[in-house]
């Protein structure tokens, strides 16, 4: 059909507001020339030569390469065993995934921290208590943190695997065992070769997160001296006296060049599979794997994944928020009970301020975020093919950006951009943009999905009886579209307030939100953890009420429908 | 004047021209059907009509006023147009209610809300889904389906109706009763009506006059029956009726032109042919052209029929039984020629004869031109 | 006759003439300009004018919201509700007032920072020139002050080496520096990160003068060579030898003192290695400061006797040498005991920071 032009507009609408921070970050760091640190041709070469950021790189790409294994693996023998196999409990085995997704990874280091510091983690404690072993955990390393973005990776990888493992043909399988294989060779000679395409992308999609992660760098990383790119560019504004700004540049052009590899890869692997969501129905019964007594080991095995992607440090932070501050030293632990942390939680000066921060940038970047998805998804799918391709790629360039590089960028931006920065800086706004523009690629998909199940036919009768592009988008497009703009809401929501890296150059003043406030309050006070821990509990209720209401209202919507039709 | 009228209408796709120079004119009132297999280009035009397709060349005119053309720069929005169109898959909105769906054109046009609710009710009812209003498509049958998308479609008394193979995706039953219907309905309402399909019994039943097309150029334009009587070529012929074509040379015309003796170098025979309708095609005199007989207009025998001419001796090779008729392939000479026979015809004791004798009726061969 | 497009560019003009508008407006917007003459009574009236305050501050916010702020609303009540208290780390403080100053959006009136922490600041042009008239009238000691009125007065806090007495046998507290470069302390050492020029930066760069070069340097590489904990604070270097993590830590003495007011208290104690210092904390008035006499009111306030007895009460040493006697502090540092500012031995260590930076970043990592 020959279509509006909106969408396409609406796409160089996007390019410009998004790109221009980008032309700030180089531009940026030429204005803030302190300290002698500028940015020039020879300083970028000698940075990109020099042996500590190759040091940078290497840990950099160490972390993310293992913690993706992490998750994949972890996430392929998850769905596997729920999806092939006769485990009991599967209803529910299917939903605890998300759960991890409650807590902030800032939040989960700060149980990492409580659990497995080398002296006084509760872990190694009783350890040593019990088994007269010990220190045998130490968070504060390399090891550590492959663990902690390991298995806090586990959501998104489920969620990319699961479908996939859902729609393969039980027959490949069923022949295998037939043949005489049994099931765990079935599982490595057919199941996993099929499953690879899904596996690579939940490994490179993981691998990029990983690149891009703040948080565990900066809590668990820089303790031991582990530093990554990320925390280096932020210790080169905060940490460094004067801030050198130019060198923040030059890390975050060289992130670029990385992440820019990474997700060229990505987007090439991936190209065609968003654009044929496959949804088959589920396997029947019959084709399941029968592991008689080994499905309680195959139940184990889902615990335990779950027990560490969730269970352990969710307990932890709770156990955290209802106990006094402790010192562990001497090997004893006595456990007492206050409520004090709680109180003193929301009796912290700033706390209300950062709650209405919070949520209303959740409901901002949701709701906007959600709507130039809707539109730029359109442009993809629906547009002429090379305007199509255009928006496709325009659509995957916030995957390669750290939330931190392009908070620098919006820093910038908003301080430099004449008029507007004037009313802009010191707002929420700042922070809407970036976690709208970090947030887009995966908003995009998830409507996209939708979208694409929406046949032209459906717009064209809709123009053909007389109702414009306009109209017709907004009667017909977006209704039949609601499901993936309703996951869009939540998942952009549920981000905004985990998202750290992309806000903690941004807040300013009146602009704190709940995740910098625990930062700060951790970071800055002596003996404050135990409160931080009951505000991030509350933090992960908020959480956990955007992810139940609406599926609560889902339910609410389609009994009314179905009882409204049986008239 | 004409309601809807194109002229020279060239699409092209990249190197492949969909539709090649293509001119046609529809008249108030008249419903026109646009047949052939598919990839023949009808479809696309259909859409470039509705404004939901530009083209390369050439104009569209809608009651005389110019709605699409390249050259002037002019293109009118598909909801400016005042057309309907009705799709295969129906493209209800499955999101909205019957009442809605129906109702969806009015409001666009801003009726009052007893005007929409009068409408609504005179077009289900016309469609004879009366009562349906609260439900959802997804409650509804096919052929319940395609009626409301019917009902849609003329509630807003659109100028012309389009219609894209609105009957493909039925039961065969269900199909061949909605096509009585449509075209009862379509008569009745008085709409202008042009009817896009691949099926030729489809086309015949409901149109007044039919566009034969094939790879974007038309091949003939004629009301049903002249096109099944008087195909232009070869390619006609077997698309609107099984027939058999076979190679043949004229040999003699006699002077009134009303028949001929033709020579068929493959089934080694020479037959007589007349025409019932008018003249022979006299340019054939001398030219090789094609023979045409139709499947279900050969007599089959077991044994040597009492016919002056025409009658030929053949070998049963193949028989496909279909239950009300039977097909029967035999093998004449070098050329293999199928013969419907029905059920209660004499001729289907021919049981498992393998040597049959074919009698074809003068009547029944036509002359085409090569296609 | 292609609605969908122009309605488009309809949209689009509206939301650039939308921009425009509120560009303009900001553009335009009078900013307030201030004198810098001082009458006492208009200076009140005028401050009353402006209707709000920001600090950019180093001590918590809870202090601030619980003792300081409310004690100058005592004084003048209808400042209720009008200031705005905002706690940041030393460095972010620096960095923000120096950005925002660049980039012509001045949102603090007052900073209230380590000197170290803001002496790229103040060289970046970040504070205006003002003479506190409280700095006669209260007989200030030279050293508390900037004598061209860059910054002026706030209080101290006493730098204290702590050590964690159930992990820390008597026999090991160290008496000296030196004795920070025993293995045995290998991993065991808590500090903020010296770059940073906070606590351990600052307390560092004031024995140099002492130790002199060679001895200096070698001191900082055992240090370093026991792999110390690099923390983001002097709090968090605490928390960090009170739960045990660490069996010593350089901290800051308020923290000490709300550990052991804690249920059940905290198992530190302070081992007092000569010299003892205080990490000076000064108050600054910004250049172009949104509202400057408001701004100079609480920075007067802030020097007078009731300022710095609310700085006492939060259990920080105020600058203001007669209030200091009436610390908390009695009682708690060893008798005969006498504080310098830390780097007070050390111009150059306010005066070239980015020296000191890198050599803490090539010793330290």
């Amino acid at each position: 059909m020959r279509g509006s032009k909106v969408p396409l507009i609406f796409s160089l609408l996007f390019l410009i507001i998004f790109i221009t921070p980008i032309f700030y970050l180089i531009y940026g760091s030429i204005i803030f020339q302190v300290g002698g640190s500028t940015l020039t041709w020879e300083a970028l070469i000698k940075v990109m030569t020099s042996a500590r950021t190759g040091y940078l790189l290497i840990n950099t790409l160490v972390f993310a390469i293992g913690g993706a294994l992490l998750a994949t693996v972890l996430a392929t023998t998850y769905a596997w065993i729920i999806v092939r196999t006769d485990v009991p409990g599967k209803r529910l085995l299917e939903l605890l995934p998300i759960l991890p997704l409650t807590m902030p990874f800032l939040v989960k280091a700060f149980s990492w921290i409580y659990l497995f510091s080398p002296r006084t983690g509760i872990a190694n404690i009783l350890m040593k208590q019990f088994l007269g072993i010990g220190p045998v955990f130490n968070i504060y390393s390399m090891p550590g943190l492959i663990f902690a973005i390991g298995v806090g990776g586990l959501p998104l990888a489920y969620l990319t695997i699961e479908p996939a493992v859902k729609s393969l043909n039980p027959a490949l399988e069923e022949a295998s065992r037939i043949a005489g294989n049994g099931v765990l060779k079935t599982l490595f000679k057919v199941t996993i070769p099929v499953l690879i395409p899904a596996i690579l992308s939940a490994f490179l999609l993981l691998m990029i997160i990983g690149l891009e992660n703040f948080d565990y760098p900066f809590m668990l990383g820089n303790p031991a001296g582990i530093s990554t790119l990320a925390t280096e560019v932020y210790f080169s504004i905060f940490e460094t006296q004067p801030p050198r700004y130019g060198m923040a540049s030059i890390i975050s052009i060289i992130y670029l060049i990385m992440t820019i590899s990474v997700v060229s890869v990505y987007i090439y692997v991936t190209r065609k599979t968003y654009k044929f969501v496959v949804v088959t129905g589920k396997a029947p019964r019959e084709s399941v794997h029968k592991l008689h007594r080994w499905k309680y080991v195959g139940l184990a095995i889902c615990f335990l994944i779950l027990f560490f992607a969730f269970l352990l440090p969710y307990s932890t932070l709770v156990l955290m928020s209802f106990t006094p501050f402790l010192s562990a030293a001497g090997g004893n632990i006595q456990f007492t009970f206050t409520l004090n942390n709680y109180v003193a939680a929301l009796n912290l000066p700033l706390f209300y301020t950062a709650l209405t921060n919070t949520i209303s940038l959740g409901l901002a970047a949701g709701i906007i975020g959600t709507l130039i998805a809707a539109f730029l998804s359109y442009a993809a799918l629906k547009s002429k093919v090379r305007g199509a391709r255009f928006v496709d790629l325009i659509t995957s360039i916030p995957l390669a950006f750290p939330g931190i590089v392009y908070g620098l960028a919006l820093f910038w931006t908003f301080l430099l951009l004449p008029g507007i920065s004037n009313y802009i800086y010191g707002t929420i706004w700042p922070l809407v943009l970036a976690l709208v523009f970090v947030r887009l690629p995966y908003c995009v998909r998830m409507i996209s999905g939708s979208l694409i199940q929406i046949a032209d036919e459906l717009e064209e009768s809709s123009r053909v009886s007389g109702a414009s592009w306009g109209r017709t988008f907004y009667k017909i497009v977006m209704p039949l579209m609601r499901r993936g703009l309703l996951n869009s809401f939540i998942y952009t929501f549920i981000n905004s307030l985990r998202e750290l890296g992309a806000v903690v150059l941004l807040v300013t003043a009146q602009s704190v939100v709940l995740i910098t406030l625990l930062l700060h309050l951790q970071s800055q006070n002596a003996f404050a953890l135990n409160t931080v821990a009951a505000a991030s509990v509350f933090l992960s209720i908020f959480i956990m009420i955007a992810i139940a209401l609406p599926a609560l209202f889902q339910h609410l919507l389609s009994w009314r429908k179905r009882k409204s039709s049986k008239g | 004047m004409d309601k809807i009228e194109a002229k020279n209408v060239v699409k092209k796709y990249g190197k492949v021209v969909a539709v090649d120079d293509v001119s046609l004119a529809v008249k108030e009132g008249e419903i026109l059907s646009l047949l052939g297999p598919s990839g023949c280009g009808k479809t696309t035009i259909l859409r470039a009509i509705a404004g939901l397709e530009d083209i390369d060349e050439g104009e569209i005119l809608l009651d005389g006023k110019v709605i699409t053309s390249p050259k002037q720069r002019l293109f009118v929005s598909p909801e400016k147009r005042q057309l309907g169109l009705m799709f295969q898959s129906y493209a209800l909105w499955p999101h909205m209610k019957v009442r809605a769906n129906v109702a969806y054109g009015l409001k666009v046009r801003k009726y009052s809300k007893e005007e929409i609710d009068k409408k609504v009710k005179e077009s289900l009812e016309t469609v004879g889904l009366s009562g349906l209003e609260e439900r959802y498509p997804s409650q509804l049958s096919g052929g319940q389906q395609q009626r409301v998308a019917l009902a849609r479609n003329i509630a807003y008394e659109p100028k012309v109706l389009l219609l894209d193979e609105p009957l493909s995706n039925l039961d065969r039953r269900v199909r061949d009763r909605m096509r009585t219907e449509l075209h009862i309905l379509l008569k009745r309402i008085g709409i202008t009506a042009v009817y896009v399909t691949h099926d030729q019994e489809e086309a015949f039943a409901i149109s007044d006059r039919i566009i034969l097309m094939k790879d974007g150029k038309i091949v003939q334009e004629a009301a049903p029956k002249e096109l099944y009587d008087e195909p232009a070529n070869s390619f006609a012929a077997d698309f609107i009726g099984r027939a058999n074509l076979l190679k043949a040379k004229v040999l003699e015309v006699d002077e009134k032109g009303k028949s001929a003796k033709i020579e068929v170098p493959e089934i080694g025979a020479t037959l007589v042919c007349r025409s019932e309708f008018g003249e022979l095609p006299k340019d054939c005199a001398g030219k090789p052209c094609e023979l045409l007989v139709r499947y279900n207009e050969i007599g089959i025998f077991e044994s040597k029929p009492d016919f002056r001419e025409n009658v030929i001796k053949g070998e049963v090779i193949h028989r496909d039984y279909r239950g009300s008729v039977t097909d029967h392939e035999v093998v004449v000479g070098n050329a293999t020629i199928i013969v419907t026979s029905h059920r209660f015809c004499g001729m289907s004791k021919v049981g498992e004869r393998k040597d049959v004798y074919l009698y074809m009726p003068p009547e029944a061969i036509r002359l085409v031109r090569g296609a | 006759m292609k609605r969908g497009i122009t309605t488009t560019i309809a949209a689009l003009l509206a939301l650039v003439i939308i921009f425009a508008a509120v560009a303009a407006y900001g553009w335009l917007r009078p900013t307030t300009t201030e004198t810098t003459t001082y009458t006492a009574v208009t200076l009140e009236e005028k401050a009353y004018n402006e209707s709000a305050l920001t600090i950019y501050g180093v001590f918590d916010t809870g202090d601030a919201t619980s003792k300081v702020i409310p004690a100058f609303v005592t004084q003048y009540p209808w400042a209720a509700g009008k200031i705005s208290y905002v706690g940041l780390s030393p460095s972010e403080i620096g960095t923000r007032a120096l950005s925002e100053y660049i980039a012509g959006h001045v949102q603090a009136d007052v900073l209230i920072d380590t000197l170290g922490s803001m002496t790229s600041a103040l060289q970046g042009g970040v504070a205006q020139n003002w003479t506190n008239p409280m700095i006669s009238l209260m007989n200030y000691s030279a050293g508390t002050y900037e004598p061209n009125g860059q910054w002026t007065v706030g209080y101290g806090i006493p730098i204290v080496v702590a050590y964690n007495t159930i992990l820390v046998n008597s026999s090991m507290v160290p008496k000296s520096w030196q004795n920070l470069t025993d293995p045995y302390w290998n991993g065991k050492i808590a500090i903020d990160d010296p770059k940073t020029l906070n606590v351990a930066g600052s307390l560092f760069a004031h024995l140099y003068p002492i130790l002199g070069n060679a001895s200096w340097t070698a001191l900082m590489q055992g240090i370093a060579a026991n792999n110390p904990i690099m923390t983001q604070s002097a709090g968090d270097s605490f928390t960090k030898v009170a739960q045990g993590e660490a069996y010593i830590a350089t901290g800051l003495i308020n923290d000490y003192l709300a550990g052991i007011a804690l249920v059940p208290p905290i198992n530190v104690s302070i081992a007092w290695i000569p010299p003892v210092t205080s990490l000076p904390i000064s108050s600054v008035l910004c250049a172009n400061a949104p509202h400057p006499n408001f701004a100079k009111l609480f920075l007067e306030w802030f020097a007078s006797g009731a300022g710095q007895y609310s700085m006492a009460n939060t259990g920080r040493v105020p600058s203001s040498a007669a209030i200091a006697g009436y610390t908390i502090l009695a009682g708690v540092l060893p008798p005969g005991t006498s504080m310098a500012g830390v780097a007070s031995n050390n111009p150059d260590y306010y005066i070239n920071p980015t020296k000191w930076s890198d050599t803490y970043q090539a010793i330290f990592g």
